[in-house]
């Protein structure tokens, strides 16, 4: 294992003298570098994504301390004793230092206290000749015995996984620079490494680069990457038809605008709160809201440009849309409403989804990927998953709204139905019935037209796969509500109550087909992970609404005022 | 006695037009839906279906629920121009579901495999048969899968009219196969049969396994830099076999009066040769091992020695759930004995057949095989391909380029109809049937076998027009519902 490690040492002829820990070099402009196409992953990418998606992969996050994400990884192929000693590889599951006789509770550990590890060779040498003898390790992370899911193996796997990704970068192997000579836009590049051996002007100015990093000359390596930056772009077949998405990724990159419209998401949420009553804080929530809605709308559409299609193949970037979806029920209603509550409600919601949606990158993958094939029918993938995901949205609204129309009936319980409260029970019911209706008809066309797409390119208009079988369960959910209350059987208070029950269904449509059954068609969204987060999620909402549905038992509301 | 039956009846109605019956039907579809996700999570979605969306109580279900809205627009009767959007909601709903019954009753969903170069009209579905064959009389019966829990109970099915019984099924199987001694006078291919177990191997562990010299897939195996066959006497010499030289090789040879020998080359071509004596085989005797000579610290012990050996295919049960695409698939399996002789026990799995003399002298093969069903025409491959993700061997997309060929059995027409290329989202229509791009058997170097899906379905139209309904329904329905309320706001106001 410790083998390949010095190979590149020995290819370059730096002679490491690392001083201590690795630090980012002062003054550096990195904007070449950033920009400099890389082919990873199944299509053509700036160095500057190349380095956060491997920095992810091995750390878990998408940059790593001070340092620029391209810069990180330079430093790394200068320097690779020094971070070895960096705690730079992520064990995320505990039982894995438990098995790794690693200190227990701790999640960041180095290179080297891993190859330390006897216990950690060994695995890694099983994982390697193919599973079988370290406790049935599988890619799949389901066990080849059992048949079950295995969080423990599939963690120890990408343990594995994580130091070799670093063992590759530190040896060039991973890093692609040199575009083939033909026209071929899809012929494999060759990496850093394969260059080495034949070498030619990309490794050679590459070289050069990564020297004047280790003299650290601040100008030297950026005059060299810009020339870098040059030669390769020069022979990249067809290179002007991609060299703007490659900008546009790197200022996507950068910029990170769901984050930023989360932070404002959030705040413009908190302004809402007292908008009903001054006017200053109402034009800051109305500021800070169209302020969010424009990046995350931005975002959106940086994302469409770069991958060549709309963001709404995995979870992460439904949560995208589906936010998005929160935000465009609410500005519909609320032109009728004038209703501050529900932008404040509507705001927190968004904010919350973009922030879990940023939370845990290695959940929710925010890598833009290519599409798998039976994915590559643009037209009915984007309506039928804009429409579904879009009805997705507006139950989050319904339900959002309608928690607060639940807390509304602990006050009336505290202090009496008032016809204050009466009157905006009343209107809170009127916007997340008709978020309802929105959902619903959204809900109905999307799954419809899934059967139109699957038809379509497979033939069958349904097939009950889970995934489909979900989303009609979330519609029969929501038309059993919907004709409830058309009989009269639920009331003013059955409405919010059913509604906030109703959206479990949505979750699991949404989330849990993908990341607890694992089972059917859909297999190309399918990941692990968040469970704890969700659960905990819909536990604290089942705990409210029997809390509010014990506290309106206990303290029975007249007839009268419930009609 | 009349006045009851109308008063039976009116209540029936009564129930049948009911909104509580709605509520009650469509939470109970939602409960049940839900139950058959969380079991074709733990099991697979045979058993999904199996107990649930091809069950008859289901079809009940949704029945009860077409009649529930069938009964609840005719209530409305008249109708009058405001039930416009409740109808054509309700009337998309029937309409789905009379298309689908219709798709279910009629239609066709099945696959079709082609090679490159060849031809195929046989769509198979995922439903089993039992195929006879007496002489030229070819007759099928469903015989359908179950889950493990149906077959666990299942006791047993008589099939009069081929002479047989299904005495059990394996839902999963794998197969095992094994090696019996046949009496000399059995009409079975049967030929000798050594086991044999490797000590000192390299690669660690200790390798065993049957070489049966009845079919060249058995005769021999090879084991790192060695390889071990097995051959009768005087049949074939070593080089005429045609593997490389510079293998070690370790033969056992048998002759016709069941006595064994073997002869060994080293790699380097050094030759030995000995007699066993078979006599050490007995239960209870040490065990017999042999040194083949090599440098290599390789020794071999004869576990068994089967003069007239023949191989048996028994199955069993798999537990392993079938993950992703590129894994095997468990296929069933099913046990049958003949009816003129309850002894004669035999596996078949699916795709299987066999063949056996009944007691009248007459000659029948039985089979246990997917259902198929002849297209009117066939498919000829003519060239798959297969693209990656630049720099990557992850699959970007597949297709297939093909002929109809109307008359199979003429093939100097086969290349005159133009070729027509199917692709993930461009199917083929022809006849009524779709051809779909499913999927492919990935080979090395590169795919040559397509799997198309095929498709009939005459309920199409009316599932199409009853989503376009529903939709437009259910958008007017909440139209109406704005309009009534802005009206009702400018009455009070």
């Amino acid at each position: 294992m410790k083998k390949g490690f010095i190979v590149l040492i020995g290819l370059l002829g730096l002679n490491l003298s690392a001083q201590g820990a690795p630090t980012p070099l002062p003054g550096v402009r990195l904007n070449d570098l950033r920009l400099l196409p890389v082919q990873s992953g199944g299509r053509l990418k700036p160095f500057d994504e190349f380095a956060r998606e491997t920095l992810l992969a091995i750390t878990g996050s998408r940059s790593y301390g001070a340092f620029d994400p391209s810069e990180t990884l330079v430093s790394m192929m200068v320097d690779p004793k020094g971070w070895a000693d960096e705690k730079i590889i992520r064990i995320s599951v505990p039982e894995v230092n438990q098995q790794l006789l690693l200190e227990p509770g701790r999640k960041m550990f180095s290179p080297n206290e891993l190859f330390s590890s006897n216990a950690f060779l060994q695995y890694a040498e099983g994982i390697r000749s193919g599973g079988k003898s370290a406790e049935q390790v599988t890619g799949t992370g389901i066990n080849a015995v059992s048949g079950k899911k295995d969080p423990r193996g599939e963690e120890l796997r990408r343990v594995v996984d994580r130091v070799e990704r670093f063992q590759a970068i530190v040896t060039g192997a991973l890093w692609t620079l040199t575009p083939p000579s033909g026209s071929d836009t899809d012929a494999p590049w060759k990496t850093f490494a394969e260059g080495m051996v034949t070498s030619n002007p990309q490794v050679e100015i590459a070289g050069a680069m990564l020297k004047c990093y280790l003299d650290r000359q601040a100008e030297c390596v950026q005059e060299k990457s810009a020339m870098l930056r040059d030669a390769v772009e020069k022979s990249v077949p067809a290179f002007s038809s991609v060299e703007n998405k490659l900008k546009a990724e790197v200022w996507y990159n950068r910029l990170r605008p769901f984050l930023q419209a989360m932070i404002f998401y959030l705040f413009a949420g908190l302004f809402w709160l007292f908008a009903s009553r001054h006017a200053f804080p109402r034009m800051m929530a109305k500021f800070l809201t169209f302020s969010a809605v424009f990046l995350h709308v931005l975002g959106f559409l940086l994302r469409s440009y770069v991958a060549d299609r709309p963001p709404v193949t995995n979870m992460y970037e439904s949560i995208i849309w589906v936010s998005l979806g929160v935000m465009v029920f609410s500005f519909l209603l609320y032109r009728k409403n004038r209703q501050v509550v529900l932008m404040s409600t509507a705001c927190i919601l968004a904010g919350f989804s973009l922030f879990a949606g940023d939370a845990a990158p290695l959940v929710m993958d925010p890598t833009i990927r290519p599409l798998v094939p039976v994915l590559r029918s643009n037209y009915w993938l984007t309506i039928h998953v804009l429409t579904i995901t879009l009805s997705y949205g507006a139950f989050m609204l319904a339900m959002g709204i309608s928690n607060v129309s639940l807390f509304q009936f602990v006050k009336i319980a505290r202090r009496g139905d008032t016809p204050e409260l009466s009157q905006r029970v009343a209107s809170l019911n009127q916007l997340s019935y008709r978020a309802l209706m929105f959902g619903t008809v959204l809900l109905a066309a999307g799954t419809i037209l899934g059967g139109v797409w699957a038809d379509y390119s497979w033939g069958r208009f349904w097939g009950w796969d889970p995934k489909e079988v979900w989303a009609l369960i979330a519609l029969l959910a929501y038309m059993a509500v919907l004709h409830g209350r058309y009989a009269g059987w639920v009331g003013r208070f059955a409405l919010p109550l059913w509604t906030v029950i109703c959206f479990s269904t949505v979750v699991m449509a949404w989330y849990g087909v993908n990341f607890v059954l694992g089972a059917g068609l859909h297999s190309y969204g399918f990941s692990t992970g968040g469970q704890a987060f969700v659960a905990s999620f819909l536990l604290a909402q089942t705990l409210f609404c029997l809390m509010v549905a014990w506290i309106h038992k206990r303290n029975p509301v007249t007839p009268a005022a419930e009609a | 006695m009349r006045e009851s039956l109308s008063r039976i009846f009116e209540s029936i109605w009564r129930v049948l037009i009911s909104l509580k019956l709605a509520v009650l039907v469509i939470a109970s579809l939602a409960v049940t839906l839900s139950v058959a996700t969380v079991l074709e999570s733990l099991h697979d979605a045979k058993t999904a279906q199996y107990y649930v969306y091809r069950a008859a109580w289901f079809y009940g279900l949704l029945a009860l629920l077409g009649l529930n809205i069938l009964a609840v627009a005719l209530s409305r009767l008249p109708w009058k121009r405001k039930h416009t959007p409740f109808l054509m909601a309700h009337a998309g709903i029937l309409m789905i579901l009379t298309g689908s019954w219709i798709t279910y009753r009629d239609g066709l969903d099945g696959s079709l495999q082609v090679s490159e170069g060849e031809i195929n009209s046989a769509v198979e579905l995922d439903q089993h048969v039992l195929v006879m064959k007496v002489n030229e009389d070819v007759r099928t019966v469903p015989f359908d899968w179950m889950p493990a829990p149906v077959a666990e109970k299942f006791s047993g099915k008589v099939f009069p009219e081929f002479g047989i019984r299904v005495d059990q099924i394996i839902p999963d199987a794998e197969p095992r196969v094994r090696f019996v001694e046949m009496p000399g006078t059995a009409v079975e291919k049967s030929a000798p049969a050594v086991q044999v177990k490797i000590i000192g191997a390299p690669m660690g562990g200790a390798p065993e396994f049957w070489l049966w010299a009845g079919d060249a897939g058995w005769s021999s195996q090879k084991l790192g830099p060695a390889r071990f066959l097995i051959r009768k006497e005087g049949r074939q010499d070593l080089e005429a076999l045609g593997f490389p030289s510079g293998e070690a090789r370790f033969d056992f040879v048998a002759s016709e009066k069941g006595a064994l020998s073997f002869e060994s080359v080293s790699v380097r071509g050094e030759k030995k040769t000995g007699k066993i004596d078979l006599s050490k085989l007995k239960p209870g005797s040490p065990p017999l091992i042999l040194e083949p000579g090599w440098k290599m610290p390789i020794r071999i012990q004869l576990k068994a020695f089967l003069a007239n050996g023949a191989n048996r295919t028994d199955y069993i049960p798999v537990k392993v759930k079938p993950q992703g695409m590129g894994t095997t698939i468990p296929q069933p399996a099913i046990r049958i004995s003949l009816l003129e002789n309850p002894e004669s026990k035999l596996w078949l799995g699916l795709g299987d057949r066999a063949d056996f003399t009944s007691q009248d002298g007459v000659r029948r093969l039985i089979g246990y095989y997917p259902k198929r069903v002849v297209l009117p025409f066939g498919i000829q491959l003519d060239r798959f391909e297969l693209k990656h993700n630049p720099g990557t061997m992850d699959p970007a997309a597949y297709s297939s380029f093909v002929r109809v060929v109307d008359q199979i059995k003429n093939p100097a027409e086969l290349n005159t109809p133009p070729v027509h290329h199917i692709t993930m989202n461009e199917p083929l229509e022809n006849k009524g049937y779709t051809f779909y791009q499913a999927s492919y058997i990935p080979e090395i170097p590169r795919p040559v076998t397509t799997i198309l899906s095929v498709n009939h379905d005459p309920g199409r139209v009316l599932k199409y027009w009853g989503s376009i309904l529903l939709i437009l329904g259910s958008i007017s329905l909440y139209l109406v519902k704005v309009v009534q309320r802005k009206r009702k706001v400018e009455g009070t106001s």
